[in-house]
């Protein structure tokens, strides 16, 4: 009886594992066939969709704003390189959390601040603001000086201070290209209903800054920055490229993303206690004009906009994924109406469920998997044929995903243009699934648990290796 | 026996399972060697590619610089001719260069690029792309349409028929190329869409406009039109500093007595010393709007005798009529600072004395 249970039990395991497996594989392709279909259309015309200088007051002008919290070691340089974008009419908008190190101080010395009255109006709601300083050598920034209320609360306060209908949010250890607003603000001139619009994300360590501007790419020294430059194409390049055209984009990187600013002030502004306040706001925007019944489009560019330093050491990058896979749950639960709405269409009825299946219990079903396997294995439950064939095909389709965004790469912007690099990102894509992707969904099911016991959030300080603010 | 039939049933599944994993896993190996191959073949391709369209570009390039040079007679390659011609993304990415070339150059070279426009029939060919719905591609016609010297009537009414396009941004480069190239036709249709048209842009296509025709037309469509629009209309002449004429100014103020906001617009616009008593009348109007352009043209017009009531409103009762008020008095030429912080000290309203403190901060503002 006890033999015959555990075959049952195991046929089951099977069947579940290979299951979700499959279907799992099955989404994949076809998100890699849509960012395929949709990058090669997009590439068609890449040389020719920025407007000339003469036009750029056609342009719709942009507020950016940069949350900042202890960010000493990266400030400058961010601010630097969004003050030099190439971009007719836009803001720029620190926004100074309630530092405890001297991100103030810096600001205040480097961009020759001065205090500034002016009328501050109060749109989302926001912890009360200290001060508002204007730049006297940079009459487009100013510095909204706050208490702590973390980042979405920045944020907050940043639109509320912000003059222009779209306003950008970029993370403060961001560095953007000279044509990064140029580029994202198109979809708002190609489709009036565009609300809110996503850029690629992409790895700086490695690379050189000169004067806050990315002025070579480079692979870097450490394993796991290259680990993530792999993961980061992987989740740009066809993660949010496939669900782009289908309005299924359920998340925009906190790192640099533009939206109009009257949709997201009806929608409240953002969450302040949410960790993925990023993706909660874009949720909650799907949310809103479903509930209305309105048209609306949430956008992704593929170029390479923004570039973020990626952490180098286990325990920041511990603490990065754990946050993260916390505020990927939060933001999907508090959230749910979607999927129940009438007008859930991709989002709610594809996206949504996709998400919150693969990607928050994706985790746990694969370190289930894995335990088992070992499990099956050691206790000759399953033959070792069964077993590595598993392993070979769960690793090989990992292996798969990686090499194809690493051709989604070569067909869009070979930004890593040397045959080494090519070599390098191929290796790479290879080695991070034997342990740094097994890690990583370690890390997401500690995450899950984090979420499951409600534990308070904070800012998520990070330890910066300073690789982007070079003079 | 049951469980002996149910273990065999079990076996025969799992090698069926297992021969169809095994399958898998020899295709996924498969596809990632072919991915691995992929990559690399991608990337040579793509080299070569490289370096043909750099070649390309190049060769165009040189042609619109040599083109800027209207006696310079240029030999066309027959081969890159034929591929403009084919080749869509080619045409678009040549179009969008000739078109930029119109920001660095004037005069003579203007003729030239308009010359090998003519030669390589720029403008039906771009005719021939308004027939699409991308939008991009749309305001690209429309800029190269404006970069034309002349224009045939089938572009001139295809610009007009894009400016009831329903992206704002075709409207606005469709009217920015009207207007530069027959300005008295493109303003009456900018005029009937103006109210949909943010100021900043707006000020950006009328400065395509001579300025004497643009003062005309506004003055006649605001005493012609409803307040709302007309109001919006006397922002934009501010904006773009026209001259309005005492006339305009006085039959203005007539026909919207009712309107306060289009008296505060009206007011803020007066130019002339001469309406300096229409002024200072305002500055006692009952709606703050028009209290503080009033303040704030009386600051600019003021005779020595204004100072008084400028003193006055720095103790008006809104903030921002104090605002201007002070601002006003620091403006003056015949009032040294020293002397304005003397008689704010004697000032009974609190309210103006920290007016006058705040303009005197701030008009330190950036001194070291």
């Amino acid at each position: 009886m006890d033999a015959f249970d555990k075959a049952d039990w195991i046929a089951i395991a099977q069947v579940v594992f290979i299951g979700y497996f499959a279907i799992l594989t099955f989404v994949y392709l076809l998100l890699n066939i849509m960012s395929y279909v949709v990058i090669r259309q997009y590439m068609k015309d890449y040389d020719n969709n920025l407007l000339p200088e003469s036009y750029g007051p056609l342009l719709p002008p942009v507020s950016v704003i940069v949350p900042a919290y202890n960010e000493s070691a990266n400030i400058i340089a961010s601010v630097k390189s969004i003050l030099q974008l190439d971009y007719a009419r836009y803001e720029v908008i620190v926004v100074n959390d309630g530092s405890k190190d001297d991100t103030l101080a810096k600001l205040k010395h480097e961009f020759a601040l001065e205090l500034y009255t002016e009328a501050y109006r109060q749109q989302v709601p926001s912890k009360p603001v200290i001060a508002v300083y204007r730049s006297r050598n940079y009459p487009q920034l100013r510095v909204i000086d706050k208490a702590n209320g973390g980042k979405a609360d920045a944020l907050n306060a940043g639109i509320n201070a912000s003059r222009y209908p779209l306003f950008c949010a970029v993370d403060a250890d961001s560095i953007l290209q000279r044509d990064s607003l140029q580029r994202i603000v198109r979809p708002f001139i190609d489709r009036h209903d565009t609300v809110a619009v996503g850029g690629s994300i992409r790895v700086a360590n490695g690379s050189a800054i000169r004067h806050g501007l990315l002025t070579r790419v480079g692979i870097p020294k450490s394993w796991l920055a290259r680990f993530q430059i792999v993961e980061y194409l992987r989740a740009f390049l066809f993660g949010r490229m496939g669900w782009s055209p289908i309005n299924g984009m359920l998340i925009i990187s906190g790192a640099f993303g533009l939206f109009q600013k009257q949709a997201v002030v009806a929608c409240g502004g953002y969450q302040a206690a949410t960790v993925g306040e990023d993706m909660e706001l874009v949720l909650r925007l799907h949310a809103h004009f479903k509930q209305r019944n309105k048209p609306y489009h949430i956008a992704f560019i593929p170029d390479p906009v923004c570039w973020t330093e990626a952490p180098e050491d286990m325990g920041t990058l511990r603490n990065q994924r754990i946050r993260w896979q916390r505020g990927l749950l939060e933001s999907l639960f508090k959230n749910k109406r979607i999927i129940t709405s009438r007008q859930g269409r991709v989002a709610g009825w594809v996206a949504y469920p996709f998400m919150l299946l693969f990607e928050g219990m994706g985790p746990l079903i694969e370190v289930l998997a894995y335990s088992l396997s070992l499990y099956f294995f050691m206790t000759d439950a399953v033959d070792i044929y069964f077993t590595l064939a598993f392993v070979v095909v769960a690793f090989g389709f990992g292996i798969l995903m990686s090499t194809f965004s690493l051709i989604l790469e070569e067909l869009t912007f070979r930004t890593y243009t040397s045959k080494r690099a090519l070599l390098v990102l191929i290796f790479t894509a290879v080695l991070e699934n034997f342990g740094y992707r097994q890690i990583n969904s370690w890390w997401r099911v500690r995450g899950l648990w984090q979420w499951l016991r409600g534990r308070k959030h904070n800012w998520g300080a990070m330890k910066r290796v300073g690789s982007i603010n070079s003079p | 026996m049951i469980a002996q039939e149910h273990n065999l049933a079990s076996d025969t599944a799992s090698e069926a399972l297992l021969y169809w994993l095994n399958l898998i896993t020899v295709g996924v190996l498969l596809a990632v060697v072919a991915t691995f191959v992929s990559l690399f073949w991608l990337r040579l391709k793509h080299q070569k590619v490289a370096e043909q369209v750099a070649q390309r570009q190049t060769y165009w390039q040189q042609v619109l610089f040599e083109a800027c040079d209207p006696k310079h007679r240029i030999k066309l390659d027959s081969q890159r001719l034929r591929e403009l011609k084919a080749n869509k993304n080619i045409f678009f990415w040549f179009m969008q260069k000739w078109s930029q070339m119109h920001q660095y150059v004037r005069g003579d070279a203007d003729d030239g690029l308009q010359q090998l426009a003519d030669r390589l029939k720029l403008e039906t060919r771009i005719l021939r792309l308004t027939d699409t719905q991308d939008t991009r591609l749309l305001i690209a016609c429309c800029i190269a349409l404006g970069d034309m010297q002349k224009l045939s009537s089938h572009a001139v009414i295809r610009l007009v028929e894009l400016t009831d396009h329903k992206s704002g941004m075709v409207v606005l480069t469709a009217l920015r190329a009207l207007m530069r190239y027959d300005a008295p036709l493109a303003l009456p249709l900018l005029l009937k869409n103006v109210q949909h048209i943010a100021p900043e842009r707006l000020v950006s296509i009328l400065r395509e406009c001579p300025p004497k025709l643009l003062s005309e037309q506004v003055s006649q469509t605001i005493l012609r039109d409803n307040p709302k629009y007309a109001s919006y209309l006397l922002k934009v002449i501010k904006g773009m500093d026209l001259n309005v004429s005492d006339t305009f100014v006085m039959q203005t103020l007539q026909r919207f007595a009712d309107s306060d906001d289009i008296i505060a617009a009206t007011i803020g616009l007066i130019q002339s010393p001469k309406l300096l008593p229409l002024v200072r009348q305002h500055t006692k109007h009952p709606a703050e709007a028009v209290r503080i352009q009033a303040t704030s043209t009386l600051a600019r017009l003021a005779q020595p005798a204004d100072i008084e009531l400028l003193w006055q409103l720095v103790c008006d009762k809104s903030w921002w009529v104090r605002y201007r008020a002070a601002e006003g008095l620091f403006e003056q030429p015949q009032l040294a600072r020293s002397e304005i912080m003397a008689r704010a000290a004697q000032l009974t309203d609190e309210y103006g004395k920290t007016m006058i403190a705040q303009i005197a901060a701030e008009t330190h503002y950036g001194r070291i």
